[in-house]
């Protein structure tokens, strides 16, 4: 796949799994991480990685990443 | 192979847990219970020697390897938080003892919450090590490519959750008013709440 759309599905896919997070894991209590607060900041992150492909998807060619 | 035994260490984790909580509460022999819980981090060197075994047998480098390092990472920055947090819920519903939680609200929260993401970073610290190890070991840069992602990935996620436990000193939870959060900050014992598997 296309390194563009790339981080835009990934982007997108890390801000649904925030959704579902704040969504329906308020009640869970854990011990490293609360699940709604780190749903918020993954919808955030996603949202961001997303647009950032999208901007990059329609900003011109790819360029290549020297190796 | 490393697949296979990192869900026998996880299986084994749980299975080791539920019988030392169960010596410890329902059978009412702590020792034994504590003796239990302590074999826990047999699981983790187990898993450590079988990883280098095979990259020694000249295994290729790939992503099992790679979860077995954020594995023995996780359990070293948080394995004990998370069987202190287990043993105080099976206190509470196994023994009646009152449930003690950290702090909910405000600026105490924020810092439990630093200390927690403090156990993170030692987390990719430990992984990134053992990944670094690895990458030494092989001396091959043409193989060792996904142990590199995998440092890539544990810097990643100690970068999430640094910025989960920011937002806990830029938006703090604010205390109710009737004084209900204190109440069960206080650990009364009545509430009964989701628990998290």
């Amino acid at each position: 796949m296309n390194t563009r759309y790339g981080t835009v599905l990934t982007g997108a896919l890390t801000a649904l799994a925030g959704l579902l997070l704040w969504r329906f894991a308020g009640g869970v209590d854990l011990p490293v991480i609360t699940p709604s607060r780190a749903g918020v900041v993954l919808m955030v992150l996603g949202a961001a990685e997303a647009l950032f492909g999208a901007v990059r998807a329609v900003g011109g060619p790819e360029r290549r990443r020297p190796r | 192979m490393i697949v296979a035994l990192i869900i026998a260490c996880e299986v084994g984790f749980w299975v080791l847990l539920a019988a030392g909580l169960g010596f410890r509460y329902l059978l009412r022999m702590p020792r034994t219970g504590l003796a239990l819980l302590l074999c826990e981090p047999v699981l983790e060197v187990v898993l450590l020697v079988v990883t280098a075994w095979d990259l020694k047998n000249g295994a290729e480098p790939d992503w099992t390897h790679g979860l077995a390092a954020l594995y023995i990472g996780y359990t070293v920055g948080h394995g004990h938080r998370t069987v202190k947090w287990l043993d105080g819920h099976a206190a509470h519903r196994l023994d009646g003892r009152p449930l003690v939680r950290a702090p909910r609200y405000g600026p105490a929260r924020a810092r439990h919450e630093t200390k927690v993401w403090l156990g993170t970073l030692t987390a990719a610290a430990v992984a990134t090590a053992l990944l670094q190890a690895a990458i030494w070991y092989v001396d091959d840069p043409s193989r060792v490519t996904s142990l590199e992602s995998w440092q890539y990935t544990a810097w990643r996620a100690a970068g999430i959750h640094g910025l989960i436990a920011l937002t806990y000193w830029l938006w703090p939870r604010k205390t109710p008013k009737d004084g209900e959060g204190s109440a069960k900050d206080a650990g009364s014992g009545a509430e009964r709440e989701r628990v998290g598997r």
